[in-house]
C-alpha cells in the first residue's frame, strides 16, 4: 500500500450532451404518458447518467438511489404537505379566531420545520446512494442539532433584516460538511460569515456601480469561495481545493449557455448541463497526499427519499 | 471467448483490483491475484447481478446486496457480447440502450413523438378536462368565491349607491335567461370599465357609465358581463391557468430558468388567446340576451364605439397580444348582427330607469 504524496488530482466529466438528450426525451416521453407518475424515475436515470460519467482516480463514481424509492419518497412528502394543509384548513373551517391562530400556527411551525427535515433527510439518502469504487458516502449530522442551527439563524436573520444571514448560511453549510464521511475521510469547510458577508457586500455594490457587469467576476468570488474552503481530510493528512474559476470564463460559460438556451429553444438544455458541470471540474484541483486504495466500507444504508423529494418540492415552487 | 480485462471492487475496501471477467452459462468468473500474489477466483451468479440502467458507454455492474461487489468494465462490445450469450436476459436498460444507440432516426421520431403528445395534452386534454372540472364545482363554492373577491375588492372602492340601485331595478326589467342572482354594484371611478364576479356579482365603473348615452347601450353591457356570470367563464379562465402551469412546471421541473421564461410567455399567450374567446362569447350572450327581449342591439354596437373613443385606436400588432379582441373587430362583429335583428321595440321603462341614471350621474 502506498502513499502518493503531492499529487494533483482532478475529476472528470465524460458525459455527452447527446447521450442527456437521450435520456431526457425518454423520460420526457414516459413522464407524458404516465401522467407524471414517471417523474421519480426520470430524476433516478438523470442523476444515474451524470454519476456514471464522472471519474476520479480512474473509477467513475454510482447513484444507486431508484425510482421507487423516490416515488414511495414523493409519496410521504405529498402526504406531509397535504397533511399540513389539512390542518390548516380544518382550523380555517372552524372559523373561531383561537383555531385560527392555532392552524396559522401549526402550518407555519411545520413549514418551516420542513427545510432542516427536507436537507438532513436529502442529504443521508444522497450520500448513501453515492458510491465510489464500491464504497458509500454517508451523512452523519443530527436532525436534532440542524433543527436547531436553523431556528436560532433564522431568528437572528429575521432581527437582523437579513444580514445574520451569511453567516447563517456558513453555520449551515459548515455543517453539513462536517458531518459526511467517506470510508476513512472526513470534509471540513473553513469558510466564515464575515468573509462572506464582504464578499457578498462587494460584489454587489460593484455589480451595481458597473451596470452588472461586475456580477460575472462576484460569482466567480462566490463559486470560489464555496469549494476552496472544503478540506479533505484523510489519516492525518489534508488535501486542499485550488480553483482556477476566473471572471472571464465565467462570463464565457455563461454567455454561450444563454446563446444556446435561446436559440435552440430550451433544447440545448442537456448540452448546457454538461457544459456547467465540466466548467466545475475544469476549474477545480484536488491538492495533497490522497491513497485511494485506503478507504473502507464504514457507512450504513440508507434508503428513505422522503427528505429528497421534499427538497424536490421545495425547489420545484410547488408552495 | 467472452473473456475481458475489468476493475474489480470488492465492496469493503476502495482497493481497485485488475481481474479476468469470464462469462460462464450459469455465472459470470472473475479471476484476480490478491495482495499476497494469491490467485483468487469469485463467482457471481447471474439472477444477482443487478441491472445497469445508466446508458454510459462505461459499464459498471453491481452484485448483491449491500455492500455491492462491483466490476466496471470499458470495452465498446461487452454490451453485444451479452446478448449474445444470453439471449432473453436482460443485463442494460433495454429503454436507454436503444435509443442511445439506435443513431438520429430513432431521436428525431422519439421527439416528434413527445412534441405531438406535448401538444395533445397542453391543447385538448388539459384545457377539456379542466372545462369538464370547472363545470362540477359546485354553485355554492362559486358564490363564495365571488363573494371573497368582492369583499376584498370593495374595502377599497367607494360605492354610488343610488346609482347601483338604479341600475339593479333597470338589471330587472331584462330576462337574462339565468337563475344566477345578477347584482351590479356601481362604484366611483374614473376608469372606463366593468367586470363579472362568479356567482352574480357585477361591479360597473362610474367612469364607463358616465359615459354611456342609452338604456340600450347600458343593456348591452349587462348582457355581456351576464355572459360571463352564466357560462362561468373566471373560473374556468382561472382553472385553464392554473392547470397549465401545473402541467407545464411538472413537465419542465428539471428544466433551467430561460426555458421556464420561455414557457411562462408561450402560456400567457396562450391565455391572452383564451381570454378573448371569452369575451367573443360574452359578446354573443349579449346579442342574444337584446334579442330575446326585444332591445335594438345597437345598444352592444354604441358600447363598443364607447370602449373604443376611450381605449383610442390600438396599433395593428398589439392585436395578438390584446386581452379583449380588438374593439373594431368587436364592434363590426355587432354592426351584421344589427343589420339583421328584427322586432326590437322601444322599452318605456327601461328608458324611464335610464334617464333617472343619467341625471343622478350629471351631480
Amino acid at each position: 500500500m502506498e502513499t502518493i504524496d503531492d499529487q494533483q488530482r482532478k475529476l472528470g466529466f465524460w458525459g455527452e450532451g447527446s447521450k442527456l438528450f437521450g435520456i431526457f426525451i425518454v423520460n420526457m416521453l414516459l413522464t407524458l404518458i404516465t401522467l407524471g407518475l414517471y417523474y421519480p424515475w426520470a430524476r433516478a436515470a438523470t442523476m444515474k447518467y451524470l454519476y456514471q460519467e464522472t471519474e476520479f482516480e480512474g473509477s467513475r463514481f454510482t447513484f444507486h438511489g431508484t425510482g421507487k424509492e423516490m416515488f414511495i419518497g414523493f409519496i410521504k412528502a405529498l402526504g406531509i404537505f397535504g397533511g399540513l394543509y389539512l390542518i390548516f384548513f380544518l382550523f380555517m373551517w372552524t372559523e373561531k379566531p383561537f383555531f385560527i391562530f392555532l392552524g396559522f400556527l401549526i402550518f407555519f411551525t411545520g413549514m418551516s420545520l420542513l427545510t432542516p427535515i427536507a436537507i438532513h433527510g436529502a442529504l443521508r439518502y444522497r450520500m448513501s446512494r453515492t458510491s465510489w469504487r464500491g464504497i458509500h458516502f454517508g451523512y452523519r449530522g443530527k436532525l436534532s442539532e440542524l433543527i436547531r442551527i436553523c431556528i436560532i439563524g433564522f431568528l437572528l436573520t429575521m432581527v437582523t433584516f437579513g444580514i445574520y444571514g451569511f453567516w447563517f448560511q456558513m453555520k449551515v453549510r459548515r455543517y453539513l460538511i462536517e458531518n459526511i464521511r467517506f470510508g476513512n475521510v472526513q470534509f471540513s469547510f473553513r469558510g466564515d460569515g464575515t468573509d462572506w458577508f464582504g464578499l457578498n457586500l462587494a460584489g454587489y455594490l460593484l455589480s451595481i456601480i458597473t451596470l452588472g457587469i461586475y456580477s460575472f467576476w462576484w460569482m466567480k468570488d462566490r463559486l470560489k469561495f464555496l469549494f476552496s474552503n472544503i478540506r479533505i481530510h484523510q489519516d492525518g493528512s489534508t488535501i486542499k481545493i485550488k480553483t482556477s474559476f476566473t471572471g472571464g470564463n465565467y462570463f464565457g460559460l455563461v454567455i454561450v449557455n444563454g446563446i444556446l438556451m435561446v436559440i435552440t429553444l430550451g433544447l440545448a438544455t442537456p448540452w448546457i448541463m454538461i457544459r456547467n458541470i465540466k466548467y466545475i471540474f475544469d476549474n477545480i484541483v484536488l491538492d495533497g497526499a490522497f491513497n485511494p486504495d485506503a478507504l473502507e466500507q464504514t457507512e450504513e444504508d440508507y434508503r428513505d427519499a422522503t427528505g429528497d423529494d421534499l427538497m424536490d418540492a421545495l425547489d420545484m415552487g410547488m408552495m | 471467448m467472452y473473456e475481458y480485462e475489468v476493475k474489480y471492487y470488492d465492496g469493503q475496501s476502495s482497493r481497485s483490483r485488475n481481474a479476468f471477467l469470464l462469462l460462464r452459462d450459469s455465472h459470470w468468473q472473475l479471476i484476480f491475484r490478491d495482495e499476497n500474489g494469491e490467485e483468487q477466483s469469485i463467482l457471481w451468479e447471474i439472477d444477482q447481478i443487478k441491472q445497469n440502467d445508466t446508458g454510459s458507454a462505461l459499464n459498471t455492474f453491481h452484485y448483491g446486496d449491500f455492500p455491492h461487489q462491483s466490476v466496471e468494465i470499458d470495452d465498446p462490445t461487452f454490451i453485444d457480447d451479452l446478448k449474445q450469450k444470453y439471449p432473453g436476459l436482460d443485463f442494460v436498460n433495454k429503454n436507454y440502450h436503444r435509443v442511445l444507440t439506435g443513431g438520429w432516426k430513432v431521436m428525431a421520431g422519439l421527439v416528434a413523438l413527445t412534441v405531438l403528445l406535448f401538444a395533445l395534452f397542453a391543447f385538448v386534454i388539459v384545457p377539456n378536462s379542466t372545462a369538464l372540472i370547472a363545470g362540477q364545482i359546485p354553485r355554492s363554492f362559486e358564490s363564495k368565491l365571488g363573494e371573497n373577491g368582492y369583499q376584498v375588492f370593495m374595502t377599497t372602492a367607494q360605492e354610488d349607491t343610488k346609482r347601483s340601485l338604479l341600475v339593479n331595478r333597470f338589471a330587472r326589467q331584462i330576462n337574462f335567461g339565468t337563475d344566477y342572482p345578477i347584482r351590479i354594484t356601481v362604484v366611483e371611478s374614473t376608469e372606463v370599465n366593468a367586470f363579472a364576479l362568479p356567482g352574480g356579482r357585477i361591479v360597473l365603473f362610474s367612469g364607463l357609465l358616465d359615459k354611456m348615452g342609452s338604456a340600450e347601450e347600458l343593456a348591452g353591457l349587462l348582457g355581456h358581463e351576464v355572459g360571463h356570470v352564466k357560462h362561468r367563464h373566471s373560473i374556468k379562465a382561472q382553472m385553464r391557468s392554473l392547470s397549465t402551469y401545473l402541467f407545464v412546471s411538472l413537465l419542465l421541473s428539471d428544466v433551467n430558468g430561460v426555458t421556464a421564461v420561455l414557457m411562462d410567455n408561450a402560456k400567457m399567450l396562450s391565455n391572452l388567446s383564451y381570454s378573448r374567446k371569452l369575451e367573443h362569447l360574452a359578446d354573443e350572450e349579449a346579442l342574444a340576451v337584446l334579442q330575446k327581449n326585444h332591445i335594438s342591439q345597437s345598444g352592444l354596437v354604441d358600447l363598443f364605439r364607447t370602449l373604443q373613443g376611450e381605449a383610442g385606436e390600438e396599433p395593428q400588432f398589439l392585436k395578438f397580444l390584446s386581452s379583449h379582441p380588438l374593439t373594431q373587430d368587436r364592434l363590426d362583429f355587432a354592426k351584421k348582427a344589427v343589420a339583421k335583428q328584427r322586432g326590437e321595440q322601444e322599452n318605456l321603462e327601461l328608458k324611464e330607469i335610464w334617464e333617472r341614471i343619467e341625471t343622478e350621474g350629471k351631480f
